[in-house]
This record gives C-alpha cells, structure tokens and sequence, in this order.
C-alpha cells in the first residue's frame, strides 16, 4: 500500500516481501523504499556510485531515475533493510 | 578362577566412584562430555575418554571448565544428553553457564567432586564445602537442583537421576559428591537397563507452530533440539515466550515466576531422601511411618554425601535415626519440617562449617534443638564425635 | 544482463520479530548481517540447519533477527557452545558472530583453541574497535594511543592484528574486509560457508557513535569513507600497500578438520568394543 508521498510502512519482513513483490510488478519503479525501518544514515547516498540518491529529509529519493543503473549498492550498503533495488543488474564473478 | 566366561556373565564390579559415575552417566544416555582434567574427578573424564567413543558419543577435552560447561550446554541444545566434571577451583569457573542454562532452561549435569577450599585448597582430600555455592554459585533468583550420593553403588544410580530431573524440568542437575565417594572401592553391581527409567525432554510437535518459552501445566516448556526442524531464538536475556528479549516488569516477573513454579510444584518427584531407624528404611514418601520412630529415638542424625557414612556408622546399634539427603536442594521445607519436629535432638554432619546446618536449624524453626557435628580439615566425621556430641553435647 | 531480484534474504528475517533493528542509524553490523543472509541464500540450505551462535555485545543482538537456529550466550564463550552445538549436529552450518572484545578479550583464549581444533564452522568478528554495548570502552583492537571512555589519556598498548592471530593458531579460512566492501565481504562468507574448516573472518565495522566520535569520525558515512581509504588488498605487495591494513584472504589451506578427525576416532573405539565383546570380555 502507498501513502500519498509513493513510500509504503511496513513493520515486519513478512509483510515486507509480500509488498516487494507487489513493487516488482511495476515496471516503472526502481526501487522500494519502507520508512519504518529507515534511520536517516544516508549510507545509500553516499555509496551511490551515480550520485542519484539525495536525501529528502528523514528519507533518501530518488532524483533521477536515468541514472541508476540498478547496481544494487544503496541495498547492499543498507544497515536496516530499508531499500530494495527490484531490478539487480548483477555481475557475475 | 576368573575366566572369561565367567566374568562376562556376572553384573559386579569392584570400582571407585568415579569410574560409577562414568558408567551410569553412560547408562543414563550421556553422549556428549566436554570437560577440563581437575584432581579428583579427572577420572571421571580419563574413562570417558575411551567410554564414550566405545557407545559411540563425543568426548572432548577443552581449553578450560568454562568452555567445558559451554560445549556441554551447546551439545544439549543440539539434543544430546550432556554432562561435566569438575571440582572446586573448575565449579567456580563454571557458574556464568550454570546461570545460562538455568536461564535458558537447557538440561545438562554437572557432577563436582569436592576438595577442600577455598581456592586451589588440597586437592586430595574430601569436603564437603561448595553446598551453598552449588545452589547459588551462579548469580540472580535462580531454581536448581543438587544431588549427592553417599556410595559407590549409588553414585552409579544418581547419574540416572540426574540425567532424569535434568530431563524432565529443563534445568542443570548438579551431582555434589566428594574425593572420599570419588577415590574408594566398594562392589556394586551393574544397573539393570531393563528396568532403567529414562526420562526425556518434552518435544514439541514437529509441524505445528512452536513456541519454546510458553507455559504448561508442569510449567516445563517442550524442547525442540536445534537441527530438528524448528527454528528459534535462544537467550540468557529475559525473554517472553517466543524467546525474544523482553525488558516489562510482567513479563520478567511471569518467567521467573514459572521456573521456580516448575520445580517447586514438584518436590514430591524431586526430593529424595531415606529415614533409617534401626533396621527399617523409610523414603521420602513414608514421612508418617517415620515419625514415631524418629520421636523414639534419642537423637536425629541428618546428613548427606559421605558424611552420611559417618551418621550411619554412629547410628549402629544406637537408638539413633538417620536422615540422609539425597536430594540437597531444593528441600521440602515442610515435611521436613515435620520430621525435624518429631525429633528430641538433631545433629547435622558434614565437612564444612555449618552450610546444611543453617538449613536445617531453620527448617526445624525453633520447634527441636538441632546442632552440628562439623569438619572442615580433610577428614571424614568420625562417628565418636557424633556420638559424644549427641549424648554429652 | 538485468535480472528480477526480489530481496529474497528477507525470507530469511525472523518474520514475527519487530524491526527496525536494535543497533544505531549506520551500524555496520546490519551490513554484516545483510551479507550473511545472502551468502546463507548462496547455499541452498534449510534453515533449519542453520546455526548462529553470538556473545554478549552489540553484535550479540544480531542472532535474533536471522530466522534460524539461533543462540545468544555468555561473553567470549560463542565458540564453545557453537562447537557442543556442532558436535551434536555435524549436519549443521555453525556461525559463530561476536565482537572485537568478545572474541579475543575475554574470549582469546577460546578463540585460539577453536582455531587450533579446526572444527567446520565459520566464525565473524565483528572489528568496530570499541566495546560499544557498554558505552565505548577501548578493546584489544582499539590502535594504540585512542582515546576511549576508559582511555581518556589515550590508550597505552598495541592492538591484535586478528588474522595473523587466527592463522597462527592453526585456522584453515582466514580473511578481513570491511563492511564498506560488501561485495568482498559476501565472496568471503560464502567461501567460508563452504570452507571443510575453521574459518575466521574479521569485519572491520563503524562504530561512529563511540569510537568514530571520539576520533573525529562522527557519522557513518565518515567511518565508512576511512576504511576505503586506510585499507589495501592483501594481493598488493606490502611495499605498494603504502603502510595500508590489508584486507581480503590471508590464508586457505588444509588442515586436518577436528569432525573428520573425530570420525576417525570413534570407528577406532567401535572396532576395540567389537574385539572385546567378541573375546567374551566385558564391557564395561
């Protein structure tokens, strides 16, 4: 379920994955991220090998979604399990 | 003429205590030791070295008692029947575990042969000085039960049981026994495992959910062993039923409440102990038959361990009754109670300085003189002593 | 190549336990134990066969948010009751997780008996140079002359390099990364994972709350910016590391692992119990 800023609250990591995979249906959307869980260390921000995270506030956005390639580091680099990356471009080796 | 055939027809042994304790461990269904060489259990491990291999367990001689203790606890959550062996100076080491496994509630033995203390003391020579420590050794308000056996033949017989209370209450069961039970001789002949009474674990249902703190009539939550097929979080923190840590006063207050519940609402299957009066024997549950005897008596002998060897030997031929524990805690404060009532004058015996004694002088409540006939130098009580301090004491 | 990728580590998240996790905003442990899940997920195992046992700390809290069998025991003692554990149940994969004091403070000598045995099982330190649980005490791996909440004047003895400690007690596996090298960090734990030994990692980890803050490192971002910088591969030669900690694996070798060697053993007092029960003698 979206509140009206597009960000879903979830609470525990069942009902996590039961809305991660509702996401991956959307073609559109890149990543997923869950505010309850998020504690505002902008470790994704600063990982982000594209520069297109930015933190919003208490949260961290999307600016562009051009630019990210779906590398997965912002989710890798996630203390908290916070943000999903849907579509990983995986590199294997 | 011992031959082969022979022998291996008959059921006796000429053992020590140690070796007793090694082989009824092994007949209760130990399969798991881990444990540290200490004078003077180390035999207790020397046998299960080769032993336990031979039925086909794990023996392992680790770095220290605290990881002795640790692996021990390790092997019962994997569903092993586990068990140490140590003595003083390796049972003070071991008390941070022996609060874990009473937190967590993880069945295991641990059999402390004692020596003198404090500190190394002399290692070779018996007490009985390390009760107290047995009960509260480990830090916090924590239930616990201890054991000791004052034979050969009984320290065979106790490992059952303590495998068996261990079992059935999830909770540690500490064997108290000392380096005279530990070190002498005596025929004993081998446990029946036809007639064996094992008592295992409770387990849960294997596809049903499971929480493995809930409460139960008994108060005993089932146990699930790890690798089994159930998943869970096991911890020394408070925690609520599922396992995870809780810091509300309801909840603390709910656990600790239950554990003592789940033992002390037992003490009809926990405490054991035998009156004897002359030539007739009565167990814990035959308190009424023994009270009139006690009341004929001219003094009450309470003791435990190898004391108890003493207290029977002052008794012969005396009008004087004999309590022996074997149960050391917890104690049936009432019926005990009872029978100290009954009794004109009661002597503790033990090797240390009055740490039944206090037990008992509050049990009795002012209700019959109760004094002790103490020893602390390495020696057992003699029973002149005992005799002279209940007639001229 | 895009792939579809559900997290699907978060099935292995104990699904009833509340989250957001215990541990500060940028705790590198929750990093760690991303990691762990998902080389966990590399392996193609039940669950159910997992072990992870932790000390006292706060990667002590981390068992209770992976969905397996999961212990959480005494300070320093993780490997011991992870080696009773995997003893009774070889079948198992066995972590152990513990932190820099919990593993070779009062955990040392627990530490270099496990390595020396050799028994499969993977054990994590968790390297955040602090005791953090307790407010930011120093610890053995704390660089000498660090101030600390017990070392105000600075500290005033060396640090443990803990790999060549593990490799010269006898350890099969032994590697370091940081959590800001995730992608080094889950190779490493998967080919510990799969490593017939015992298996030492160290992961380097932020504590910004007390040991950054109180040398100049106040954020997340800051401590994880400082192991990029003050870490080399260990595949560089030492002179063109310029002075670096290396990271990456010290050692993969073979050793003689302690279940085998058991194994061993035990056919050994099988067959002495056949000869004796076959001659007529007793046993016992």
């Amino acid at each position: 379920m979206k509140n009206e800023s597009g960000w879903v609250a979830p609470s525990t990591p069942e009902h996590v994955l039961g809305l991660v995979e509702e996401a991956m249906k959307d073609d559109e959307q890149l990543i997923m991220l869950h505010p309850d869980w998020c504690k505002s260390c902008a470790l994704c921000v600063d990982v982000c090998p594209k520069d297109c995270l930015e933190m919003d506030g208490p949260l961290p956005r999307l600016t562009d979604a051009k630019l990210c390639t779906s590398c997965g580091m912002c989710e890798y680099l996630c203390p908290d399990f916070a943000i999903h990356v849907l579509k990983l471009r995986w590199q294997k080796g | 003429m011992i031959t082969a055939e022979n022998t291996a027809l008959s059921l006796d042994r000429f053992w020590d205590g140690n070796r007793a304790c090694a082989e009824g461990a092994l007949m209760a269904g130990l399969r798991f030791y881990g444990g540290y060489p200490i004078t003077p259990s180390t035999e207790i491990a020397e046998f299960l070295s080769w032993r336990l291999p031979q039925e086909g367990g794990v023996f392992m001689q680790v770095e220290d008692e605290i990881a002795g203790l640790a692996t021990c606890i390790g092997a019962s959550q994997g569903g092993m029947k586990a068990m140490t062996a140590t003595s003083g100076p390796g049972f003070s080491l071991m008390q941070e575990n022996i609060g874990f496994a009473c937190m967590a509630e993880i069945p295991v033995v641990i059999v402390n042969v004692q020596r003198m203390g404090p500190s190394t003391g002399q290692p070779t020579r018996p007490a009985q000085g390390d009760l107290m420590q047995a009960i509260w050794g480990t830090h916090g308000d924590h239930p616990i039960i201890v054991i000791s056996p004052s034979s050969v033949q009984e320290m065979m017989a106790i490992m059952v049981r303590a495998f068996n209370l261990s079992e059935r209450f999830r909770t540690p069961v500490i064997v108290l026994t000392d380096e005279v039970i530990a070190h002498m001789r005596e025929r004993v002949t081998l446990l029946d495992p036809a007639s064996l009474e094992l008592w295992e674990r409770p387990t849960p249902e294997k596809d049903l959910p499971y929480l493995p703190y809930a409460d139960t009539p008994s108060g005993v939550p089932p146990m699930a062993a790890f690798g089994d097929g159930h998943r869970y979080h096991v911890t020394g923190l408070f925690h609520d039923e599922h396992g995870f840590p809780v810091v509300s006063e309801a909840a603390m207050d709910a656990w600790t409440r239950r554990v003592f519940r789940k033992i002390e609402d037992h003490l009809d299957v926990v405490c054991a102990w035998e009156v004897r009066v002359g030539d007739q024997v009565f167990g814990a549950h035959q308190i009424d038959h023994a009270l009139s005897a006690i009341a004929a008596c001219e003094a009450l002998i309470v003791s435990y361990g190898a004391s108890a060897r003493s207290a029977v030997a002052a008794a012969a031929g005396r009008p004087f009754a004999t309590l022996r524990l074997q149960t050391v805690w917890p104690l049936d404060d009432k019926r005990l109670g009872n029978l100290l009532a009954a009794s004109r004058q009661t002597l503790v015996v033990e090797m240390n300085r009055g740490q039944m004694l206090r037990e008992i002088q509050r049990i009795a409540g002012g209700r019959s003189p109760v004094r002790g006939v103490l020893r602390w130098d390495g020696e057992l009580v003699r029973p002149a002593d005992i005799v002279a301090e209940a007639r001229h004491g | 190549m895009a792939e579809r990728s559900a997290p699907i580590f978060l099935k292995y998240l104990r699904p009833d336990k509340d989250f957001p996790t215990v541990w500060c905003e940028g705790c590198g442990i929750g990093i760690i134990l991303g990691a762990i899940l998902r080389a966990v997920d590399g392996l193609d195992i039940d669950p159910a066969q997992v072990g992870m046992v932790s000390g006292i700390g706060c990667s002590g809290r981390m068992p209770v948010y992976a969905d397996f069998c999961t212990m959480h025991v005494t300070h320093g003692r993780a490997l011991s009751f992870a080696t009773g554990l995997k003893m009774a149940r070889p079948e198992m994969k066995v972590m152990a997780v513990m932190g820099d004091g919990d593993a070779v403070a009062i955990g040392g000598n627990h530490f270099i008996h496990a390595a020396r045995r050799n028994l499969e099982m993977v054990a994590v330190v968790v390297n955040n140079m602090t005791y953090g649980m307790t407010g930011g005490q120093f610890s053995p791996t704390t660089p000498m002359g660090d101030p600390s909440y017990t070392s105000a004047y600075g500290t005033v003895e060396p640090a443990f390099d803990i790999p060549v400690l593990a490799v010269a007690s006898g350890a099969s596996f032994v590697a370091r990364t940081t959590v800001y090298h995730v992608m080094e960090m889950q190779k490493i734990f998967a080919r510990a994972l799969a490593k017939k030994g015992f298996s030492v990692i160290e992961v380097i980890t932020n504590c910004h709350t007390y040991y950054g803050k109180m040398t100049g490192m106040k954020t997340a971002v800051d401590m994880l910016r400082w192991m990029k910088e003050a870490t080399a591969p260990i595949t560089l030669a030492e002179d063109r590391r310029e002075g670096k900690m290396p990271r990456g694996v010290f050692v993969d070798r073979e050793m003689p692992e302690y279940l085998e060697s058991y194994m061993g053993l035990l056919e050994r007092a099988r067959e002495d119990k056949e000869r004796l029960v076959a001659a007529g003698l007793p046993v016992p």
